[in-house]
């Protein structure tokens, strides 16, 4: 509400955690810009700090640390790593395919915008349940997605995107009827990125790319127009 | 491929995770997880909830290791940071309905706990909140180690939430004068 908040205060309630949804809101907005109001957090979180420190230690389950390290690998399936590596394998290569093919495209048009694209590494493509291929009315893609269900982990690979610092390409996730769901928005649209992200049932899944101001949409929903999208589809494990 | 001792200090162990020394990072999960784990699950309430929570702030520490600066204050505090907000983060969304209330924290059962560097810090610290009115004291606490929300403090103590408001910015002002004195 009001401006006259002393941020000190602010910066120890944000600390604390007991500022409303609104309020938190607004002081992250100062906090991004007014560097000063960074300092005050940070004298606050070493001030209180101490505590957290000194609250009773709790042994996790021993199972834990297993999932963290395959979480951060993208692991291949546990118990078959035969036939998940054979998987990866295979979809890194349809991909590729793919990727060239698209590249082809895009540098086959007048203007080519930045010549032939650096190779977009698929190297790091793993173990992979779903993928979807994002186009504009089903044209040629301009988008690969690769979902790893285990993990959660949607790799995101761009072939068709023109940057444009105005603005961003905002990736929506969206399950059946309902609304659109922001996974985020594209880093560059040349770059390969990797989003978690819960796909949590079979049904019919389908993402969208919107143009969104740069940053992304404000409103957490799509705002500009829908330049690509397609549906993810399961890949057959056998 | 591990360049890191088993004693070597946290800062050495969350550089080398930056460069994706896997075996740092394990022995970082070894030396903190037990001190993490513990904040996580007194926020949450709940060990499944906890247990992902826990997999979350592992998998962000992996992944921004190289956000560390160790002129910023001491590497537990960045860890507990991450892992309070976290946990904060999904209490406030799952509306609290999950983390039932804890027991209040006894402060002087959390000196001498530790012998670690960080005990003199939490002497003074203690020395300043015992110095605050009781009610002060309690909503700081519940609100730090619990991850208890205005509302929920406001229940706590019955009080209109803007009194809670009011009650911890005398409480903080006058901690913060305590400690910086």
């Amino acid at each position: 509400m009001a401006e006259a908040v002393d941020p000190d205060l602010e910066a120890a309630e944000f600390v604390l955690g007991t500022l409303s949804a609104d309020e938190r809101q607004a002081f992250l907005r100062r906090l991004a810009r007014e560097p000063e109001v960074a300092t005050l957090v940070h004298r606050w979180r070493e001030r209180l700090a101490p505590l957290a420190v000194a609250a009773p230690d709790v042994e996790p389950p021993a199972e834990l640390w297993p999932r963290i390290e395959q979480a951060i690998e993208g692991p291949v399936a546990a118990n078959d790593p035969g036939a998940g590596r054979w998987k990866a394998a295979a979809i890194a290569a349809a991909l590729v395919a793919a990727v060239t093919s698209g590249v082809a495209w895009q540098s086959s048009r007048a203007p080519v915008p930045t010549a032939p694209a650096a190779p977009i590494k698929v190297t790091t493509v793993s173990a992979t349940d779903s993928v979807a291929a994002l186009s504009p009315d089903g044209k040629t893609p301009g988008l690969f997605l690769a979902y790893d269900r285990d993990t959660g982990k949607l790799q995101v690979i761009p072939v068709g995107l023109e940057d444009d610092p105005a603005k961003s390409f905002e990736l929506w996730l969206i399950k059946g009827a309902g609304a659109p769901k922001s996974v985020g928005t594209l880093a560059t649209a040349r770059t390969a990125t990797v989003k978690s992200v819960k796909v949590d049932d079979r049904g019919d899944i389908v993402f969208a790319v919107s143009v969104e101001p740069a940053g992304g949409s404000k409103t957490g929903a799509p705002t500009g127009p829908v330049v690509l999208s397609g549906k993810l589809v399961d890949v057959p494990t056998t | 491929m591990a360049t890191t001792a088993a004693d070597s200090p946290l800062e050495d162990l969350i550089a080398a995770t930056a460069a994706e020394d896997r075996a740092a990072f394990a022995q970082l999960y070894r030396r903190t997880s037990a001190k993490l784990y513990g904040i996580l699950l007194r926020i949450l309430g709940d060990r499944a909830q906890a247990d992902d929570a826990m997999q979350d702030v592992f998998v962000r520490v992996w992944r921004s290791a190289n956000g560390y600066d160790a002129g910023r204050g001491n590497p537990i505090s960045w860890l507990a940071t991450i892992a309070r907000n976290h946990a904060i983060d999904l209490r406030r969304r799952a509306g609290a309905r999950g983390a039932g209330r804890q027991a209040d924290v006894e402060l002087d059962t959390l000196i001498d706990r530790e012998g670690g560097a960080s005990s003199e810090q939490l002497a003074a610290l203690n020395a300043c909140l015992s110095r605050l009115e009781p009610d002060q004291r309690a909503l700081i606490l519940a609100a730090y180690l619990n991850g208890e929300s205005r509302e929920e403090l406001a229940a706590r103590l019955d009080r209109p939430v803007g009194t809670i408001k009011s009650w911890l910015h005398r409480g903080l002002a006058a901690l913060k004068a305590c400690l910086d004195g």
